[in-house]
Order: C-alpha cells, then sequence, then structure tokens
C-alpha cells in the first residue's frame, strides 16, 4: 500500500492541508504518516504550560486528536510519527527516507514572525524533498 | 544543560554586593549551594508541582522585564552612536539566521560590531571601560568574612533566594530539554549537581549561577546530547579569556545590550499574551501578580512567593464553594450537597439549609446525600454536627447518606450528634 505523508503543526493551515491528505488517501488507497516536529520553541513553550512530562504529552496529544479523529473518521489507516529537532531539517529527512506517493503540507504554519526569520518550512519542502509536494493554502 | 551565571542572580544578589561587598556574595553562594544540595536530597522534585504553572509563566515574563531593565542604565551619558550600534545588532541578530544557522547570530553581531567600532574609532564605552578582565587562572580562596552569626543572618536571606530561583530556572531548564531530548532527567541530581557546583564556584571566587534556558536550546538544538558538551562550554569560556582578554576588552557595550534585548525577547513568553484573554481569568491574575511583584522589588524570589500565595487564596476561594440541591418528594425533603467540606466552606454549607422553610413546607423526613462530597476536618464534620441539631430542633432526624469511606470514618470518630443520639436512646 502507498503511503502519503503529512506534516501537522496543529494549526488552521495544517487541518486544510490534513482534509487534503484525506482525499487523496481515498483517491490512492493510501495510508497516512502523520508527522509532527517538536520544535525547541515548542518544547519551551510546552514545559511552561505543564506540571510535568506526563501532563506535558496528554496536552499535545489533545491538541493534536482533531487530526487523528478525522483522519479515522474518514476511515484511512495512519501512524504518528514524531519528530524533535528544527521542523524543517526533520520534516525533510523524514519525507525522504522512504518513497512516499505525496508530502502535504500547509502553506503557513503557527508563527509567522519566525518564518519571516528562519525562511518558510513548505518552502524547504518543497524545494528538497523528493515526492511530489502538495502545498495547501 | 548548560549552567552560569545568569541574570536572574545577578539581579538577586546587586544589593548585598553593593551594601557588603564581594566577598559576602561567594559566602552566601556557597550557602546556597548547601541549600541546594539539601533540598535535592529531600527531593525537591515533588514540591516543585506545587508551583503553579501561572507563577511560572510569571516568572519567565519578570525576568525578561528585568533582564530589559538591566540594560537602560547602560545609555545613561551615551550618544546616538550607542543607539545605532544596538540596533545594527539586533538587526544582525534578526537577520542573519536567515542565511544560515550554521554559526550564532549573536557571535556575529558582536563580532561586527567590535571590528566596526575598533577601525572607525568611534567614540563610545567597551568592555575594557567597565573594568579590566584579568587574564589568569581562578585561584582556591575562602571567602574573607568574619564567620559569625551576624554574617549568616546578613547572607542567608540572600542564599535562600539564590537557592530557589537558580533551583527554578535549572529544572525548568531541564524539563525543557527533557523534552526537546525526549528523554528523563532526575531533578534531585541536578539540584545537587547545581548546589555542587555553587559550593565549588564561591571558593574559587566566582558568584553562584544556574541553568540557562536561551544556552541550553541552542546546545540540544546544535546537536548536544551528553555532559562533555557542557564541560566544552565552559572551557571554551576559560580559554577565551585566557587568551583574548585584550581583544574581549574593545567589545562596544552596546553590542551586548543589543544581545541581552534579544535574550530578553526570547525569555519572554509571547503565548501567556494570548491566553490572557481566551484563558481562565484567575490565571492571568496570578501571572500579572506574580510579574508586578518581581519587577516592583526587583527580586524573583519575592515575585514567586506573591504568585504562589495569591494563587493558593484564589484556589481555596474556588473550592470552597459548596452548592445543595433541594428536592422535596411529598414530605421527603432531599439534599444534595456538591463540592468540598472544609474550613472554609462550611458557613456556606450550614447555611443553605432552610429549616423553616422545610417545616412550612410540611416536611417530615430529610435526607442529605454526600455522593459527591468529600468530608476533609473537623470543621466540616461540625458543621453537619450543626445542621443535625436544627432538625432535632423541630423533631426532624436527618439522614446522612452515601458519604465515601474516608468521610464516613471521620465522622464516626467526630461528629458530636452521634453520640448524644446514643445517649439518647441510652435513657
Amino acid at each position: 500500500m502507498s503511503k502519503i505523508f503529512l506534516a501537522i503543526d496543529g494549526s488552521d493551515h495544517s487541518m486544510r492541508a490534513t482534509q487534503k491528505a484525506i482525499e487523496l488517501a481515498k483517491l490512492t488507497t493510501s495510508s497516512i504518516d502523520v508527522v509532527h516536529v517538536v520544535s525547541p520553541k515548542e518544547s519551551k513553550e510546552s514545559a511552561l504550560q505543564s506540571t510535568g512530562k506526563i501532563d506535558l504529552e496528554t496536552k499535545r496529544k489533545q491538541r493534536l486528536q482533531g487530526f487523528f479523529d478525522a483522519i479515522s473518521k474518514a476511515g484511512i489507516e495512519y501512524e504518528y510519527v514524531e519528530l524533535r529537532g528544527e521542523p524543517d531539517v526533520e520534516l525533510v529527512n523524514y519525507a525522504n527516507h522512504e518513497p512516499f506517493e505525496f508530502v502535504v503540507v500547509g502553506s503557513r504554519g503557527l508563527n509567522t514572525f519566525q518564518e519571516f526569520v528562519l525562511g518558510s518550512v513548505s518552502h524547504k519542502l518543497a524545494k528538497r524533498s523528493l515526492s511530489p509536494v502538495i502545498i495547501v493554502r | 544543560m548548560i549552567s552560569a551565571a545568569t541574570g536572574a542572580m545577578v539581579l538577586l544578589v546587586v544589593d548585598l554586593v553593593k551594601d557588603y561587598g564581594l566577598q559576602y556574595l561567594l559566602a552566601a553562594g556557597i550557602l546556597a549551594g548547601l541549600i541546594q544540595i539539601v533540598l535535592g536530597l529531600l527531593g525537591i522534585a515533588r514540591l516543585m508541582k506545587f508551583i503553579p504553572r501561572a507563577v511560572m509563566v510569571g516568572f519567565v515574563n519578570a525576568l525578561a522585564i528585568l533582564i530589559f531593565q538591566a540594560q537602560l542604565p547602560q545609555f545613561n551619558g551615551e550618544t546616538w552612536i550607542m543607539w545605532a550600534i544596538v540596533a545594527a545588532s539586533l538587526a544582525i541578530i534578526l537577520v542573519f539566521p536567515r542565511i544560515t544557522s550554521a554559526i550564532p547570530a549573536p557571535l556575529v553581531a558582536i563580532v561586527a560590531m567590535t571590528l566596526l567600532v575598533f577601525f572607525m574609532g568611534l567614540e563610545t564605552k567597551t568592555i575594557g571601560d567597565m573594568g579590566t578582565i584579568t587574564a589568569t587562572l581562578p585561584m582556591f580562596l575562602l571567602p574573607d568574612i568574619p564567620l559569625t552569626l551576624e554574617t549568616l543572618m546578613i547572607i542567608l536571606p540572600y542564599s535562600l533566594s539564590l537557592a530557589f530561583v537558580g533551583l527554578i530556572e535549572s529544572l525548568l531548564t531541564a524539563q525543557i530539554v527533557d523534552d526537546m531530548t525526549g528523554t528523563d532527567s532526575d531533578k534531585n541530581r541536578e539540584s545537587k549537581g547545581q548546589g555542587i557546583a555553587n559550593i565549588i564556584a564561591g571558593f574559587f571566587g566566582a558568584m553562584p549561577g544556574c541553568a540557562m534556558i536561551g544556552q541550553s536550546v541552542i546546545n540540544v538544538s546544535s546537536g548536544a546530547r551528553g555532559r562533555l558538551s557542557t564541560f566544552t562550554a565552559g572551557l571554551a569560556l576559560l580559554i577565551m579569556i585566557m587568551t583574548m582578554s585584550n581583544i574581549l576588552m574593545l567589545i562596544p557595550v552596546g553590542a551586548l545590550v543589543g544581545v541581552m534585548f534579544f535574550v530578553a525577547y526570547a525569555t519572554f513568553d509571547w503565548g501567556s499574551l494570548k491566553t490572557l484573554k481566551t484563558g481562565q481569568k484567575t490565571d492571568s491574575l496570578v501571572m500579572i501578580t506574580t510579574v508586578l511583584a518581581t519587577v516592583l522589588t526587583h527580586d524573583l524570589s519575592i515575585g514567586v512567593i506573591i504568585g504562589i500565595v495569591t494563587a493558593a487564596v484564589i484556589f481555596a476561594a474556588k473550592i470552597s464553594r459548596v452548592d445543595l440541591k433541594r428536592r422535596q418528594d411529598d414530605q421527603h425533603a432531599h439534599y444534595e450537597v456538591n463540592g468540598q467540606l472544609f474550613f472554609a466552606s462550611t458557613s456556606d454549607f450550614v447555611n443553605q439549609f432552610e429549616v423553616d422553610e422545610d417545616i412550612d413546607a410540611g416536611v417530615k423526613e430529610v435526607s442529605i446525600d454526600f455522593a459527591n462530597t468529600h468530608l476533609w476536618d473537623d470543621s466540616a464534620i461540625g458543621a453537619i454536627d450543626k445542621v443535625v441539631f436544627k432538625y432535632r430542633s423541630v423533631g426532624i432526624e436527618p439522614n446522612l447518606m452515601n458519604l465515601n469511606k474516608d468521610s464516613e470514618k471521620l465522622l464516626n470518630t467526630l461528629a458530636l450528634h452521634l453520640r448524644q443520639h446514643e445517649a439518647n436512646v441510652g435513657h
């Protein structure tokens, strides 16, 4: 069975990307790898907002639960992959480590200012991924 | 985790150094280290969970504001050149990561500004103007202070502040690093380690320190995973000071102020401004109280204590709400208790029983349902006694039902109405 790579960060943009990935998965009878990168910035913010490791991990799961629900409601198989590091680097590495049918990503992430400073994650994926990339607006 | 003399620690001891001198700071640092070791042995990690999240957020926000404030006196008596250097450093720090992230942007900013000032011969304050960096290896020495009770009373408050603020920042850093690497760390061991380091630092004439969030994040992001990385960071700093002290003295203060402005920006939890609007009002209140208390007193430990007290009072106020639901079937009045029963909620509980109205409504039987509550202390039992006696005075024996095990045990040991009832039966 072929696989679709879906990058999410919990934003509305990545929810739209998820809808697109579901459509594509139905058309091509693929399963989805849902990939979330825990960036240093996210680590810092979530460590501040939670009382401990267990609390932190539950809150993160809750934030992403809507995405999992959307996919399983559509009857698509998925696997959740959690990576750590800089989102652009980790996503490109993972997207290229096995042949994905498509790479689906939202056009913008959670933080516009950071994008101005660091450059856009979707842009890096489009440039460096070996599979076709779909950037969802 | 990278540990060093952080802004938070410096801010705590400014007054001590001003009033009593460097030797007292060293002694305070050594004592703070001892306190941290003891706290580590006692299992401080368990206690840290009692510091509410809102206080932690307030802590970092206040820290950011204090770091920012501490830079402002540097502008005294300076010309536009200083402002220009600060602005240019900030610009480099913000834009340079777009070109490459291989070289840290703050380093680039400092080097570029130093070169600029040196070769253009600009008139501005440099590190050399503020004091000299002596390129000698640190020596072991005992702090030169009188070993009296008076000395202890001078340094103890500072030591306690240093120990706690150092631990709060260190353990927060540990939690961030844990999440970044997906591993666990032993917070008690970390606490002991910080303590040992501070004792040794004190004997070598250095001020106490703690883990630094910003630097540790950079360290882990650069691929560091073990203790060797922190050791290397320290060694690199030592070598730099030993060999390049003449060059370091040329660094314009403006460049460092620019870097510190960025550190303040990065330290501030900007997400918390969003939650001010969306989150719970009480959490926001605790956060703002912590920030205000810290900024006004310039003391993070006072800020944290006031924050915790505020949070505790709000918590007690919230939890002391007790609601009774009354339902009447014919001659039977049924009260359902919702909320916790303890010293703060008892009068609320007693006042909600309407004995006279019950009689007017022709009630002959009363039952009180404790399924959704817990009896915590003797005040709770006293309140129940009061209610039972009130009903007995009008000839009704209330039926207390659905108590949980702990509550029932407490009731059976302490309740007066049970004993008097038995006495009555005996007659």
